[in-house]
């Protein structure tokens, strides 16, 4: 079980969805996307996306 | 589990995420060898800078509560600009280094530095070593304001 319990996601404001509603439609569907499905996760990065994970 | 989530998304990558540091609180370890290079290395810029500089850091982090800054250990986190220059500025005497080539990249209103630091402990042979992630918007004098900071144990 994963649990994001505390996070920060950054926008910068364009027109749109308040970087706020975006922030959460993101972390939402990441979450959704960690109980299994790959693919929605990957695709909510861009391709040159750099992430820093835990080694585990 | 609980994890730390920094994310920076853009317009221009479609609102998709460009960088982005996932963690687990954990104090950073010694290791006598340096991590691999990181993909898509570029020169330090300034963002890279205020890895190693917690004095700098402190100064540039932006006004407003969506500031947020994350250490390494459980009890490092910091949210509004108030919390966040406090957090930081309890790493003012660390003995910090950037190690190798960062990947800086400044788009249209924002910009990124993910590197390697190093935390040199007193008496320890080899670094305790880290990774940070600083997100940040152009100021109105040329420099950057630090919306994020996220350092995450190696």
């Amino acid at each position: 079980l994963v649990a994001i319990a505390l996070g920060t996601v950054a926008c910068v404001a364009h027109a749109g969805p308040k970087p706020v509603q975006r922030a959460k439609q993101l972390v939402d569907a990441q979450v959704a996307a960690l109980e299994g499905d790959e693919a929605k996760l990957t695709a909510t990065f861009a391709s040159d996306a750099i992430l820093l994970v835990p080694d585990r | 589990v609980t994890l730390r989530l920094t994310e920076l998304l853009t317009a221009e990558s479609g609102w998709k995420v460009v960088a982005a540091a996932f963690s687990e609180p954990h104090d950073p370890t010694m290791e006598a060898n340096p991590s691999g290079p990181i993909d898509g290395a570029t020169d330090a810029g300034p963002l890279t800078a205020l890895l190693a500089s917690p004095a700098q850091l402190q100064a540039a982090l932006a006004k407003g509560t969506a500031t947020s800054v994350f250490g390494t250990d459980r009890g490092e986190h910091a949210y509004g600009d108030a919390a966040a220059r406090a957090l930081v500025k309890t790493w003012s005497k660390l003995a910090l280094a950037v190690e190798g080539k960062p990947r800086e990249v400044h788009g249209k209103g924002w910009g990124f530095s993910l590197a390697y630091v190093n935390w040199l402990k007193k008496g320890d042979p080899y670094p305790s070593r880290m990774a940070g992630l600083v997100l940040g918007v152009p100021d109105d004098h040329g420099g950057w304001s630090v919306v994020a900071a996220h350092f995450t144990p190696l």
